[in-house]
C-alpha cells in the first residue's frame, strides 16, 4: 500500500478528530453536505500484508458534529477550513493482532467523504484526545 | 475497428497483438438457423459491445453504402458468402446504428418524434439517496421473443436492481420484469412492473450478464437458445465489507413462463476489504464477467468470474491494476468500457496529489484478458497510459463510451465528467484517440466540450451519467453518442438529454458536436439519480437478427424504443419506456 494519511488515538477514549478540508474546491463534498449525520466505519486490517483481519467485525460510529468548514451547509460553522468531530470508538474483546490498524470510511448518506487509517492503542487517560488528519 | 475473437478453442494466452492481427471471424463452425443478436444481452456501458447492438459483429451484406436499402446484418448469417468476415468492414457497410435518427441520407428512412410511452416502478425505499446509486442501480434485458413482423420490437424480459434499505438494514434486490409487445407496429406494448424479485442483505453491488458472449467456438447466444436459465454475475459487498459474488439465475421463457430470478449462495476470493464496485461489470465472452472496484487509498483491482454450470462460479479471482494512496484515491465511480472480448479500457477520475492546489485527474487503464478463465490483466507496462488534469477542481465520476473510426488500428471515444468549483460548475466532454498496435491513448484536449449550463448541477460532480454510442455512421464517418445526465439536488432537478457527433476520421481529433440539447428529458423534474440507459430493440428479420432490407420485406412502419432508468426524489426506482417510429 502507497501512503494513507493516519492518526494515534486510544480506545474507549473521547476523541475530537480535526480533517483539513484545505478548500471548496478542494475537498468540495466535505462544504455540500450535511456534516452533522455522517457515519464513521472502521475495519481491522493487517499492517503488511493490507488485507482485512478476520474475526473482527466493522465499527460504526455516528460522530458528533463539533465544527464545519467555513461556508459549508452544515451546522455548527466555524471559521477555518476544517471538520471537526467527536466520537469514542469502543474496544472490541479479545486479543487485537500486533501491527494492525483500523481502516476508516467515513461517509454521509449521500457518498464517501474521507478515507484514512487509525492506529488505536489502549485507553491510558480520561480527557479528551485530539487527533489531526491533514488533507 | 474493435474485434471479435472467435473459434480460438483450442487456444489460450492469446497476445493482444495475435487478437488483432486476426482481424477475422470464421463462420463456418457459426450457427446457422434460428440465430438471434438480441440488442440487449449487454450492459456493457456505453460500447454495449455484445449481442445485437454491437457495430463490430455486423458484416455489410449484398448491398454498398449508396443503396437506398438499409444493411445491417449478423455475421452469423447463413446468408453471407463472402469468406472470413473482416471486422474490420465496420468501416464499409452501410451500418446504422440508428439509422432513421442519427443520419442516413441516402436510405430514405423517416423517424417520427420520440415519445415517453410507459412509466413502470421498480422499487421503493431507494435509499440512502446516495449520488453513487446509479453506479449500482442497473436494468438490462436478457431474452426476447421473435416477433414475425418485421420492425416489431419482440417481448423481452428485463432484469434490474438496486440496494433498498428497510428498517436500517441494507439489501441488494434484484427483480425481472416483462415488457410485451403490442402484437405487431402499434403502441409499446405493456411496460409492466417487476414480476419476481429476490434480495439478501448487503452494502451494495452490480450485476452483468454470464453466459452471453462468443468464443470458444461457439456464436453470441440468444435468449431462446440459453435452456431454460440465463446466469448473471453479481458483484457485491457484503455486510461484512468484504468483496463477494454471487450467480443470479433467471428464466428464459419469454413465450409461456413468467420471469423468475433467483440469487445463489455467497462465494469469494480473497477479501481485500471495504470495497466500493462502482466501476461497471462487463461481460468478456460467455461465462466470464469482470468488474472494478476501488478501495479508498489503497487499491483498483478487477474481480473477474468465469461460470460453466450450476449455481457457483468456477472460477473466481482478482487482479491488482493499481495501488492507491490518500494523495491518489478514488473517491467516485469511473467507468469500464468493453473493446472485445479480450479488451477494456477502464476511465476513472483522481486525486494528483495533496499540495496546494493539487488537481484532479481523469485517467485511463487498459487491461486485457490472459488464459481459458479470461483473467484480466494490464495491458502493456504503463498503469496509466494517459491522464488529463481538469485543474484545481473537484469530479468524483466519470462514464465513458467507445465508437469507432475509419481506420482499424484506431478507435474513438468519448469521456465525460462534471466539475463543481465555487460558482462555476460545469459538464465536460472529452474525445479520446486510442491506437491498438502501440496501446496508446491521446486525450484530445483541445476538443474538449463544455455542455450548456442548462445541464449543470450542483451534485453532478459525483453522479453517474447514462452514456451510450448510438452508432458509427460511415457516410458521414461520424460517431454519435447519447449522454443523459441528471441534474438533480435532494428534491429532484430532471434528466438531461445531449446528442453528440464525433468526427471519425482518424486524422482528426475526434472533434465534437452537439446535435441536440433536452432538458427535462423524461419529462420528470423529480428524477435526480440515472442508470445506464438500454436499447429496446431493433428490427427483427427471419430470427437473424436485428438488421434491415435483407430480403426486401419490411413491415411499415416500425418501432424503436430505449429504456430509462431513473431514482426520484422520493426515493422510488422507476424507468420510463421512449419510442418513435420508423418507416423505411
Amino acid at each position: 500500500m502507497e501512503d494513507i494519511q493516519t492518526g494515534s488515538i486510544e480506545y474507549n477514549r473521547v476523541t475530537r478528530l480535526t480533517k483539513d478540508v484545505r478548500s471548496f474546491n478542494d475537498a468540495c463534498t466535505f462544504y455540500l453536505v450535511d456534516l452533522s449525520i455522517t457515519q464513521y466505519g472502521l475495519t481491522l486490517y493487517d499492517n503488511e500484508t493490507n488485507l482485512p483481519i478476520e474475526g473482527f467485525e466493522s465499527i460504526n460510529l455516528f460522530p458528533t458534529l463539533i465544527e464545519s468548514p467555513t461556508g459549508s451547509a452544515s451546522p455548527n460553522p466555524g471559521n477555518e477550513n476544517k471538520v471537526v468531530i467527536e466520537f469514542t470508538v469502543p474496544r472490541p474483546s479479545g486479543s487485537i493482532p500486533e501491527n494492525s490498524n483500523w481502516f476508516v470510511e467515513w461517509e454521509d448518506e449521500l457518498g464517501q467523504l474521507d478515507w484514512h487509517v487509525l492506529y488505536i492503542s489502549e485507553k491510558t487517560s480520561d480527557e479528551v484526545q485530539e487527533v489531526f488528519i491533514p488533507y | 475497428m474493435a474485434y471479435y475473437l472467435t473459434n480460438k478453442t483450442a487456444t489460450t494466452n492469446v497476445k493482444i497483438s495475435e487478437l488483432y492481427e486476426m482481424k477475422g471471424v470464421n463462420t463456418s463452425q457459426d450457427k446457422t438457423t434460428n440465430l438471434r443478436l438480441a440488442a440487449q444481452g449487454s450492459n456493457t456501458e456505453g460500447s454495449h459491445l455484445g449481442p445485437g447492438l454491437n457495430p463490430w459483429q455486423s458484416v455489410n451484406y449484398g448491398f454498398g453504402p449508396s443503396d437506398g436499402r438499409l444493411g445491417l446484418d449478423g455475421m452469423n448469417s447463413p446468408n453471407y458468402s463472402g469468406g472470413n468476415i473482416g471486422l474490420s468492414w465496420v468501416r464499409g457497410m452501410d451500418w446504422r446504428y440508428t439509422p432513421f435518427i442519427w443520419g442516413n441520407p441516402k436510405a430514405g428512412a423517416t423517424a417520427g418524434p420520440r415519445s415517453i410511452v410507459g412509466t413502470a416502478t421498480i422499487y421503493d425505499a431507494v435509499s440512502p439517496p446516495n449520488w453513487a446509486l446509479g453506479s449500482y442501480f442497473f436494468f438490462y434485458f436478457y431474452a426476447m421473443d421473435r416477433p414475425t413482423v418485421k420492425m416489431q420490437r419482440p417481448k423481452g424480459d428485463y432484469i434490474t436492481g438496486v440496494r433498498r434499505t428497510i428498517s436500517g438494514t441494507n439489501y441488494i434486490y434484484i427483480a425481472v420484469g416483462r415488457i410485451t409487445d403490442a402484437g405487431g407496429t402499434g403502441g409499446f406494448g405493456t411496460i409492466s412492473n417487476p414480476s419476481a424479485t429476490a434480495n439478501f442483505a448487503a452494502v451494495n453491488g452490480v450485476v452483468g450478464p454470464l453466459n452471453l458472449g462468443q468464443g470458444e467456438g461457439a456464436p453470441y447466444n440468444e435468449g431462446l437458445d440459453l435452456g431454460g436459465s440465463t446466469q448473471h454475475a453479481l458483484f457485491y459487498r457484503n455486510t461484512s465489507n468484504q468483496n463477494k459474488v454471487r450467480v443470479v439465475t433467471t428464466n428464459t421463457d419469454v413465450t409461456t413462463s413468467a420471469p423468475t430470478v433467483s440469487i445463489g449462495s455467497e462465494q469469494g476470493t480473497t477479501n481485500y476489504g471495504n470495497p466500493i464496485p462502482d466501476h461497471g461489470v462487463l461481460n468478456m465472452g460467455k461465462g466470464v464477467a469482470w468488474c472494478g472496484y476501488h478501495r479508498g487509498g489503497n487499491y483498483q483491482r478487477v474481480e473477474y468470474v468465469n461460470w460453466t454450470s450450476g449455481t457457483t462460479f468456477s472460477t473466481i479471482g482478482s487482479v491488482l491494476l493499481r495501488s492507491m494512496s490518500s494523495s491518489t484515491t478514488l473517491q467516485g465511480a469511473g467507468d469500464m468500457i468493453k473493446l472485445s472480448d479480450e479488451f477494456a479500457l477502464w476511465f476513472y477520475p483522481r486525486r494528483s496529489g495533496n499540495t496546494s492546489g493539487a488537481a484532479r485527474l481523469i485517467a485511463v487503464i487498459p487491461i486485457e484478458s490472459t488464459g481459458t478463465n479470461r483473467v484480466p490483466a494490464l495491458r502493456g507496462s504503463t498503469t496509466e497510459i494517459a491522464t488529463y488534469d481538469i485543474g484545481s477542481i473537484s469530479t468524483q465520476d466519470c462514464s465513458a463510451a467507445v465508437g469507432s473510426s475509419d481506420d482499424g488500428d484506431y478507435v474513438y471515444g468519448i469521456v465525460c465528467w462534471s466539475e463543481t468549483t465555487a460558482g462555476a460548475d460545469c459538464t465536460r466532454v472529452m474525445p479520446w484517440k486510442y491506437r491498438i498496435s502501440t496501446n496508446s491513448m491521446t486525450f484530445q484536449t483541445s476538443n474538449i466540450l463544455d455542455l450548456n449550463a442548462s445541464l449543470d448541477g450542483t451534485n453532478t460532480y459525483r453522479m453517474k451519467k447514462g452514456i451510450k454510442c448510438l452508432g458509427y455512421n460511415p457516410n458521414e464517418n461520424r460517431n454519435y453518442y447519447e449522454l443523459i445526465i441528471p441534474v438533480g439536488d435532494a428534491s429532484g432537478g430532471g434528466v438531461g438529454q445531449v446528442i453528440i457527433s464525433q468526427n471519425a476520421a482518424v486524422s482528426g481529433g475526434g472533434a465534437l458536436n452537439v446535435e441536440l440539447e433536452t432538458s427535462n428529458y423524461l419529462n420528470d423534474t423529480s428524477a435526480r439519480i440515472v442508470a445506464q440507459q438500454t436499447w429496446y430493440d431493433f428490427a427483427q428479420h427471419d430470427n437473424r437478427g436485428w438488421y434491415l432490407g435483407y430480403g426486401g420485406t419490411i413491415d411499415n412502419p416500425g418501432l424503436m424504443g430505449m429504456i430509462y432508468p431513473f431514482v426520484d426524489s422520493n426515493s422510488i426506482a422507476k424507468f420510463k419506456a421512449v419510442d418513435w417510429e420508423v418507416t423505411v
